[in-house]
């Protein structure tokens, strides 16, 4: 469609523009190229006639995990006008980062998230909701023990999962601190002998949208 | 006729992910760490 024999993009309706565009979005969902998908599914829902309410819901349905991947939270009033309920406590486990509560919603509307083909793309959100959590232990440590502050005791990570109700021994809390900086959601390193993550002194958790997202 | 929302800039909340630890379970954990590096201290 791009080609320049065929006839240019803003020739054809709206609803056919509207459409393709959505199209295009999930297909690059599928391809994880999270920002191809972010502006097609915007193009569609910005051109998206107003009164066509389902058509919209239906575009934000995708574009709510995509957007959240790449570190952008739906307003609540959109959440509410839309009904996209199902939602809400992903974004606020996100908000918080709440692993308990990302992982129990995980399992409970799983079958409902399957359904949706939203599954696979919201478990993406796991390492996102992790680094959350990552950042709070590192904004308290810096606070409480401010010449260290680039030195995270593996431990007080555990101890914030487990005050969720999240028990990790700490070679699993090692795991996922290993994966967050291969990731790129933290700017760091891991000190295996002395059970630290040491991370940068600058930018330690970039902004999500400029993270690597592909495995 | 133009069909957008023009409100669309302000559907997305981009600068959540800060470093505020005025929340419930931040403090939670700060009383914690404390508590722990205080028994630490008096062993």
């Amino acid at each position: 469609v791009d080609s320049r024999q065929f006839a240019p993009f803003d020739a054809f309706p709206a609803a056919q523009r509207i459409t393709y565009k959505f199209y295009v979005g999930r297909l690059a969902v599928f391809d994880e190229n999270y920002h191809e998908a972010q502006a097609s599914l915007n193009y569609a829902l910005q051109h998206c006639h107003r009164a066509a309410q389902r058509n919209k819901a239906l575009i934000l349905k995708y574009l709510v995990p995509v957007q959240l991947l790449l570190g952008r939270l739906p307003m609540p009033a959109l959440i509410a006008a839309h009904r996209l309920h199902q939602y809400e406590p992903i974004i606020a486990a996100m908000h918080a980062g709440d692993i308990k509560l990302f992982s129990d919603t995980m399992d409970t509307q799983q079958f409902r998230f399957i359904q949706e083909g939203t599954y696979l793309l919201l478990e993406k959100l796991r390492y996102a909701v992790y680094r959350r959590l990552l950042r709070k232990v590192h904004a308290v440590h810096a606070q409480l023990e401010p010449e260290k502050r680039t030195q995270i005791p593996l431990l007080q990570f555990q101890m914030a999962l487990a005050m969720q109700g999240v028990e990790l021994d700490i070679d699993e809390v090692e795991c996922v601190a290993a994966n967050l900086i291969f990731r790129k959601y933290v700017k760091g390193y891991i000190s295996h002998k002395n059970k630290v993550m040491v991370v940068a002194k600058a930018d330690p958790f970039p902004p999500l949208g400029s993270v690597a997202l592909s495995d | 006729a133009r069909a957008e929302e023009p409100q669309n800039a302000a559907l997305w909340e981009q600068d959540w992910d800060d470093d505020n630890i005025e929340d419930d379970f931040s403090q939670r954990l700060k009383a914690e760490l404390q508590r722990q590096a205080a028994a630490q201290g008096s062993k």
